[in-house]
């Protein structure tokens, strides 16, 4: 049996060059920015570079729009390459969503790549098994940093890769995916399906794993109102502030505000 | 003698993070925690496994033992031979070359009557060593804690492969083509705003509630005024109710099923397999060739399926969430716009979902709200509908008989 196609093997070997950072980062430059008004001096500036950041939330708290909002700007502000890989929903779906949020892909085509990754579980299916479909996904991903060198990674979501890389020793395969994703040499947003407290409690290995943890969700207020919350809980290398924040979302911006009253 | 070896792990860390300011408890304790993984993970399948090794062990050595008893008797028999070949010397005192004839004959004989076993016994001996040499191997694996999967067709696994990565190279150059779909408008007072706008035609919402929170008279209403105002055609499958039933109850909160002039149709199961009589395969299939059916015939723009659990329950097999997004995917090819009614309530949603509230694009909860000791009150809310700027407050829904209410509930006050 081939040892690569084994889901503990390292498919890639670590580059020392990778971790340097890609092609566009300047010197003194290792703060990511999000963009969010208001939040990035909570984080001290933004995400440190080569970090791999979980962004979770329940459905409806726009975890993928704030993570594409981020790639957004970067490529309009600093021409900075990204990859957005969906696994469920489609490349069209998520970009029509983007642009009825006012980002306009054709801007930043050559910058943002959006890529329905769901079509290798669609052609593998017949012939392979989820170590099979781990081993193409980081293949291509490999040869995609190769071809395009850039400097920041969507994988949306974390739920649907694991069932489709039928993930089973949970905590030795994702530690070796962890380590895999910090040797690519790039910022990484990992969408994830869990809700905060969940993540929080130390249920999912994921959080200790991550250098950094951004929850996001909706609060009810005075027992009738709804409003957005958004949370850095971890972001190892910074002295960020822990609380919960107002997200809002106005004119084509995001924008924190610290919540007034409960 | 621990804390000697716990420590220059701990620094080594400390220094890779000079500039870090709150060192992460949690995060020191992880890298501790990954250093004790075990390697060697006792379970029931091991058990099994070294359980298998030693019947095979002994089914071995048995052999074994066997062929030396043969070996044996082979050796006894051919003394036997050599002491009656001396007697009948000195009977018949035959010629010292004739002797060493008969002898080599009887010698040829035996061997040829001993051959055949002699060599089956090899083979299998053989056999069963390289089988206990796998065996060995898969548990050494099993310790190690590397998985082992079934073997794949590798030349196979080259081509998909090149074949994803050829697909995903045209993604990469051409960024598809986004078509502005347009809005169904639901004309349902107040309910278009909380989404933003309306219902994006080719999405998939669900409507999420408890039993008796109205969803299906909700979706039903949502089909009757697009039948009545923009003559949009629709199809209404329950799997739960009898066709007859509908249509009294939603008479009765004064939507005439006459009235859409046909461009509303309702289906329930039993019309459902009267239609597809024709039709083999599961319930899941006829279910999916009678919708696909039904859209060629009347083109209907909007579909209803009530419920998502009672569907999930025609399969015969397991639904898990790739088989919900096979099915969403299909509705999405079908070009309509689906409305799923759902049982599945929100705080269940971390424990049992199984993906549909990710897969969908859009969610409308629907909830009972206990205002009081004695009042309670319906309440819906968007959770969340992809691509709009949605309102995410909780309204109250009132249905006057004729009309469904939506408005924002006073909060709290004491009546």
């Amino acid at each position: 049996m081939p040892k690569e196609i084994l889901i503990s093997g390292k498919v890639m070997e670590p580059r020392s060059a990778a971790r340097s950072g890609g092609s566009t980062m300047e010197a003194g430059d290792s703060r990511l920015k999000t963009y969010i008004e208001g939040f990035d001096r909570i984080l001290e500036g933004g995400i440190p570079q080569g970090h791999t950041v979980l962004v979770a939330g329940t459905p409806g708290t726009m975890k993928s729009s704030i993570t594409y909002y981020m790639l957004y700007n970067h490529a309009m502000e600093s021409k900075r390459t990204s990859v957005y890989v969906t696994l469920e929903q489609s490349r069209e779906s998520l970009m029509r969503q983007m642009e009825k949020m006012g980002m306009n892909n054709e801007k930043v085509k050559d910058q943002l790549h959006v890529l329905d990754l769901g079509i290798i579980r669609k052609k593998l299916k017949e012939i392979a098994g989820g170590t099979s479909w781990l081993h193409v996904f980081k293949t291509y991903i490999a040869n995609l940093k190769e071809n395009l060198d850039f400097d920041m990674l969507v994988i949306d979501s974390m739920e649907v890769l694991e069932t489709m890389a039928e993930i089973r020793n949970r905590r030795t395969d994702l530690f070796y995916f962890f380590e895999w994703l910090h040797d690519l040499g790039v910022t990484v947003f990992l969408i994830s399906e869990s809700s905060s407290e969940r993540l929080i409690d130390g249920k999912f290995d994921e959080g200790y794993l991550s250098d950094g943890i951004i929850t996001l969700k909706m609060q009810v207020v005075r027992d009738v109102e709804m409003q957005r919350r958004i949370r850095c809980v971890k972001m190892r290398e910074t002295n960020h502030d822990p609380s919960y924040f107002s997200l809002l979302y106005n004119n084509g911006r995001f924008q924190v505000t610290r919540v007034i009253s409960e | 003698m621990n804390p000697a070896v716990t420590k220059p792990l701990e620094n080594t860390y400390s220094a890779l993070h000079l500039n870090k300011i709150k060192v992460d408890e949690c995060s020191t304790m992880r890298i501790r925690s990954v250093e004790a993984i075990p390697v060697a993970r006792p379970d029931s399948t091991m058990q099994f496994r070294s359980d298998s090794l030693e019947r095979r062990e002994k089914a071995l050595v048995e052999k074994e033992r066997k062929l030396e008893a043969l070996a044996e008797s082979l050796k006894e028999r051919s003394q036997k031979l050599e002491s009656l070949e001396g007697t009948k010397a000195i009977e018949k005192m035959p010629e010292r070359s004739d002797m060493d004839e008969l002898r080599q004959k009887v010698r040829e004989d035996l061997l040829r009557q001993f051959q055949p076993e002699l060599e089956a016994l090899q083979t299998q001996l053989e056999v069963k060593e390289a089988e206990l040499e796998e065996a060995r191997l898969r548990t050494r694996m099993l310790e190690t804690g590397e998985l082992i999967e079934q073997p794949v067709d590798q030349e196979e696994l080259a081509r998909v492969t090149e074949e994803i990565f050829q697909e995903l190279r045209s993604q990469v150059d051409s960024p598809p083509m986004l078509k502005d779909t347009g809005l169904i408008m639901t004309k349902i007072p107040k309910l278009d705003e909380v989404m933003g706008g309306g219902i994006p035609q080719g999405h998939t919402i669900l409507f999420n509630g408890a039993p008796g929170t109205m969803k299906s008279t909700f979706t039903y209403a949502i089909l009757y005024k697009a039948a009545l105002n923009d003559k949009t055609k629709g199809l209404y499958l329950s799997l739960e109710q009898s066709r007859r039933s509908i249509t009294r109850q939603m008479e009765k909160m004064g939507m005439p099923l006459a009235a859409t002039e046909g461009r509303l149709v309702v289906a329930d199961l039993k019309g459902m397999r009267e239609s597809m009589s024709e039709d083999q395969g599961t319930w899941r299939d006829v279910l999916l060739h009678y919708v696909q059916k039904m859209q060629r015939e009347t083109e209907f723009k909007i579909f209803v399926l009530d419920s998502l659990e009672s569907f999930k329950a025609l399969t015969e097999h397991g639904f898990n969430r790739q088989d919900l997004k096979d099915l969403f995917d299909w509705f999405k090819s079908l070009g309509i716009t689906v409305l799923v009614v759902s049982e599945n309530i929100s705080d269940e949603w971390d424990e049992a979902n199984q993906g549909e509230v990710y897969l969908s694009d859009g969610i409308m909860e629907l909830l009972m709200h206990e205002m009081n000791d004695s009042r309670v009150q319906r309440w819906m809310r968007c959770v969340k509908m992809r691509g709009m700027n949605t309102d995410p407050r909780y309204y109250s829904v009132f249905h006057d008989g004729k009309e469904f209410n939506l408005s924002l509930p006073l909060s709290n006050q004491p009546f």
